[in-house]
């Protein structure tokens, strides 16, 4: 995860418009697809990007919504989707509240390596941690309170001014919910899960 | 002093040490007097195998149960009775497997601790089911069609009457039958005086084995219940023949740490209401917000945790940070905490004062100091009591024998409580196995299967699963070959250990079940 944003993906800038007017700039048809670009950050959810652009949909924002173009205003997850607790690939993209001991639920999104990262991305409003000292609250708000305090940590260690986190997109103030993970092109449409078999994760089940 | 006042003197003193019971106290006693030290870590060594093989062979049984159950049927704002009770099972039957793994794990590391060695676990899972568990002589009441526990195999069977009362006989609880201490005082000055009588010439091994029988001990060592062979390897850590030095054999860093296990996961909750599936969790501060008038909660407001936090020795509740169940060993003391957390979660050491209900989705906990989000932390139920809470559903329950021993008064103990769980059993739908099945809220799952009953193509994945199943156990026992750094709580560091156990062990479980 870097703050510098010195890559920019897509074109995408630091300028930190206002954050999530709806946009008539850009509504993809169904087929639209993603696609990923070379250096790009990845990570676990909505709202935990550091940089404009770095979200699946890149500058663009959303089908129907408006651009991202700061940090914290991403959409969605980049990094592969996944349904389970180990599956992640790399630090920073598990998800969290199904499954895991308590340090790993206690810091959803900011995992330390490939296996460390626990449960789904992306991660949908309606989870909640199971176990340990948040549990029964929100995966996806305890997610970007983790990131807010690391990237308000790095930003403080700068040498040069650092663009401050902006809010998630504001038609989501609890993060993506279920229906429209499942729903936007390109989102996670079709082979999103979270898991587990009590069908209480909000995001279906997998046995 | 001679031999037997010393070995008295001794087991009173870990008596008052390790809270033992006065039937544990006069087991200590006779090991005291009658073994020697390499006696006793030999037989403590053997029946830690013995009792890490019981663990395994009974994680088979709950999860083919639990998998039998069909909880995907649960709809959030169309719960009904009977998808709700089903629901509860599960949680419940994966909560007790998920502490079967982790008693397991607490008997392995005072394994390794007394040994070096991890526990012997590849091949050393029960070939096939229905299978009777070593040591394991049950003598509870009789179950359907009259079997007694002793005399009937535990199946691999669905979520039934019949196997809940399977599931009654393995988490039996230890309190000896036929054992009513109600003054202390008066049964130790009568041992006393009996104590005082005897001298080395004239106590022999039919003294001892009177003292034991009057206390609810075997005299074959097949022990009556899971429960009482743990107060066995109990009476032999606490006994006088071993010390501290003993558990230095295997170090702490290659045990298997806290960090490995989690008491809940998203399988042992429930809901305990009708909720809205597609309403967000509430952030920390709005946890205990009551839902607007007229308007279904989250899942998180309704949602029931089957194992509690505060349900092991080694914590309270109240902490988190201090809240950790699967401990490394290094002394007879950690030992005993270890074997403590065993049998308070299962089989338990009786039943509670009162059955406790079901959430009622209503935060009754404490406010917590770290976020103030508010906890609804409860002491968990048994084993023993999750189980016949369940059975106690079931529409043969009414006339069951299981109830019996209340009504005759061999377990006053139990009378109490069990005549609380007709009550609030009587309120309640009852369902019998053949209308879940049709109802589509249990599978209908065959008996004890082996792979030569399944179809050429299902012969293959349950041979691959068996395989893996063995290729886990290889993996549990390599655990102890990755010592932990102690670095699983450092930003950006990684511990070796949970690295491992991360990779091949729970990627292997997501490999099977897949």
């Amino acid at each position: 995860m870097s703050n510098s944003c010195g890559s920019k993906t897509s074109g995408g800038g630091n300028s930190c418009n206002t954050p999530s007017q709806k946009s008539p700039m850009f509504i993809p048809s169904q087929d639209f697809k993603r696609v990923p670009v070379p250096g790009e950050e990845l990570h676990a959810c909505m709202g935990l990007n550091s940089c404009a652009g770095q979200d699946r949909f890149g500058m663009d924002g959303a089908p129907g919504f408006a651009p991202n173009d700061c940090a914290g205003q991403g959409y969605c997850a980049t990094t592969q989707m996944h349904s389970c607790h180990t599956n992640n690939d790399c630090s920073n993209q598990g998800g969290c509240g199904l499954y895991g001991s308590e340090s790993e639920l206690s810091k959803p999104g900011d995992n330390a390596c490939r296996s460390m990262g626990s449960c789904a991305t992306p991660i949908n409003a309606e989870r909640f941690i199971t176990t340990g000292a948040y549990r029964g609250t929100s995966v996806w708000h305890r997610a970007r309170e983790v990131f807010q305090d690391k990237f308000e940590s790095k930003a403080q260690g700068a040498d040069t001014d650092q663009p401050k986190l902006k809010p998630q997109p504001s038609e989501f103030p609890d993060g993506p919910t279920y229906t429209w993970i499942t729903t936007v092109p390109d989102g996670t449409k079709d082979s999103f899960a979270a898991c587990g078999s009590s069908g209480m994760s909000g995001g279906g089940s997998c046995g | 002093m001679n031999d037997i006042t010393r070995a008295w003197q001794d087991a009173r003193a870990a008596e008052e040490q390790l809270e033992l019971s006065p039937s544990e106290t006069f087991m200590v006693f006779v090991i005291n007097l009658t073994m020697s030290s390499d006696q006793v870590k030999t037989r403590l060594t053997a029946d830690l195998q013995a009792a890490i093989a019981v663990e395994l062979a009974t994680i088979p049984i709950y999860l083919y149960t639990y998998y039998s159950i069909n909880r995907t049927r649960t709809n959030g704002k169309d719960l009904k009775p009977s998808s709700k009770f089903t629901n509860n099972a599960g949680a419940a039957i994966m909560s007790v497997a998920v502490e079967e793994m982790l008693h397991m794990s607490l008997s392995s590391n005072i394994y390794f601790a007394l040994t070096g060695k991890p526990p012997k676990l590849y091949m050393n899972a029960p070939e096939t089911y229905p299978t009777i568990l070593p040591h394991h002589n049950p003598v509870g009441p009789p179950g359907p069609g009259g079997k007694t526990g002793g005399d009937t195999p535990i199946p691999l069977r669905g979520f039934s009457f019949e196997q809940m009362w399977h599931f009654l006989q393995i988490e039996y609880p230890m309190k000896p039958v036929g054992v009513e201490i109600v003054d202390e005082a008066k049964v130790y000055e009568t041992f006393d005086k009996r104590l005082s009588a005897l001298t080395e010439d004239t106590i022999d091994g039919d003294e001892y084995g009177a003292f034991l029988k009057e206390f609810g001990w075997p005299s074959d060592e097949n022990w009556n219940s899971i429960g009482q062979f743990y107060s066995y390897i109990r009476c032999l850590i606490a006994s006088s023949h071993i010390t501290d030095q003993d558990f230095k054999a295997g170090e702490a860093a290659c045990q298997i740490q806290a960090f490995n296990y989690a008491p809940n996961n998203v399988d042992t909750i429930y809901p305990s209401e009708t909720f809205s599936q597609a309403k967000p969790a509430p952030k920390p501060c709005d946890a205990k917000a009551i839902p607007a008038e007229g308007t279904l909660p989250n899942a998180a407001y309704v949602a029931g945790y089957m194992n509690e936090p505060d349900s092991h020795s080694g914590g309270h509740g109240t902490d988190w940070e201090d809240d950790e169940e699967l401990i490394p060993v290094t002394s007879k003391q950690e030992a005993f905490t270890a074997l403590e957390t065993i049998c308070e979660q299962g089989e338990g050491y009786g039943l509670p004062e009162a059955p406790t209900s079901e959430p009622t989705g209503e935060q009754t906990g404490s406010q917590d100091d770290k976020d103030g989000a508010w906890r609804n932390y409860s002491v968990e139920d048994s084993h023993f009591w999750k189980f016949l809470k369940l059975q106690s559903r079931f529409s043969a329950f009414p006339g069951s024998v299981e109830q019996l021993p209340m009504m005759s008064g061999s377990l006053p103990w139990m009378k109490d409580s069990i005549n609380k769980l007709k009550e609030d059993a009587a309120d309640q739908e009852h369902y019998s196995a053949d209308a879940l099945i049709s109802g589509g809220l249990v599978y209908d799952f065959p008996n004890s299967p082996v792979s030569a009953q399944y179809p050429q193509h299902y012969s293959d994945i349950n041979d691959f699963l068996s395989g893996l199943f063995q290729y886990m156990l290889i993996l549990s026992e390599t655990i102890y070959l990755v010592p932990s750094n102690g670095e699983d709580q450092v930003e950006g560091q990684i511990d070796p250990q949970h690295l491992f156990f991360n990779e091949a062990l729970h990627r292997s479980m997501i490999l099977g079940h897949g």
